[in-house]
């Protein structure tokens, strides 16, 4: 019995008996999903004051952020995703212009980020929210 | 990959972490979509449970202390979120079995390997019928090679546990198969 489970256990390695792989398109789907977290990251704490998505792009693409290079659309998807999420609001300007600004579970959000380094003073940032 | 180890994840640029998540996807992403598939015998489901462990993974990443090695710590997530997901009521309320469906690779079969091959199946099937707690120590110890060591440090259980299941899960393979297949020495 040992032996010929064994055996079975090669054949599964060497991957010429049975179909089970982690593809290429799951690969593509975990980088995506990656690459949006830590893009949301660097974003939120850059619309402690109110911005437009314009404005935003190009403080990511200054801090050399290296996705936003590629696809600015990018920053867009994850706007909205953050504003269904209630980490961000939008308002129009009457110019047409649309800003967006960070709430208060947005701040939550990004000190459940931060908490591990436990860098991040989370007093004086709420304090530097209020006050703009 | 042990040369990341020394580094402080945390502090390490955009593309050092990128490409140690290539690197672990690479290497490991076969290996934990076949661990998925003990537990939830769907090749689909697998894959999609392995997605979120590797997210859950990289995201854990800069906690990673480097107290043991990335593989450990793979598998302890990913063992854990399959359990977590066979208590889920999605789990519990969707049939999900499908071992009958397993996938085979056709080309250029011979006949001695099409007579292996099904002998392979029923193995598969009894190991795939085995409860749970067995099941999943057969394949970390024999489809995996894992030593009983290790996988108790994975399971967080006692080295004899993993050995006395281990001896229950052969027993029960036995009896199963008994008749069934020509066991030629052991």
């Amino acid at each position: 019995m040992d032996k010929r489970l064994k055996e079975i256990g090669k054949q599964m390695r060497s991957n010429n008996l049975i179909k089970l792989s982690f593809s290429e398109r799951s690969k593509e789907l975990v980088r995506k999903q990656m690459q949006q977290e830590r893009v949301l990251k660097e974003m939120l704490p850059l619309l402690i004051e109110e911005k437009s998505g314009a404005a935003l792009c190009k403080l990511l693409l200054a801090k050399g952020e290296p996705v936003i290079e590629m696809n600015e659309g990018m920053v867009y998807t994850i706007l909205h995703e953050a504003e269904h999420n209630g980490f961000v609001v939008s308002r129009w300007y009457d110019t047409g212009e649309k800003v967006y600004k960070l709430t208060k579970a947005g701040l939550k959000q990004i000190a459940t980020v931060e908490e591990r380094r436990s860098v991040f003073d989370l007093k004086g940032l709420w304090q530097e929210v209020r006050s703009v | 990959m042990q040369k990341y180890l020394e580094k402080e994840t945390a502090s390490v640029s955009v593309q050092t972490i990128e490409c140690l998540q290539e690197q672990l996807m690479d290497e490991y992403g076969d290996d934990i979509v076949r661990l998925v598939y003990t537990y939830v015998k769907n090749a689909a489901i697998a894959e999609d449970l392995a997605q979120e462990i590797f997210i859950k993974c990289f995201r854990a990443l800069p906690n990673f202390k480097g107290d043991s090695s990335y593989r450990t710590w793979l598998y302890k997530i990913a063992i854990n979120h399959c359990k977590d997901f066979k208590k889920s009521w999605y789990a519990k309320n969707v049939q999900l079995h499908d071992f009958g469906e397993m996938e085979y690779m056709e080309e250029g079969l011979l006949e001695e390997e099409v007579m292996k091959r099904a002998e392979v199946t029923m193995i598969r099937q009894a190991v795939d019928e085995l409860p749970d707690k067995l099941r999943i120590l057969v394949h970390l110890h024999y489809f995996e090679g894992n030593a009983t060591r290790e996988i108790a440090e994975l399971l967080t259980v006692n080295e004899n546990t993993v050995k006395s299941r281990l001896r229950k899960a052969r027993q029960q393979l036995e009896k199963k198969l008994r008749g069934k297949i020509a066991w030629t020495n052991d």
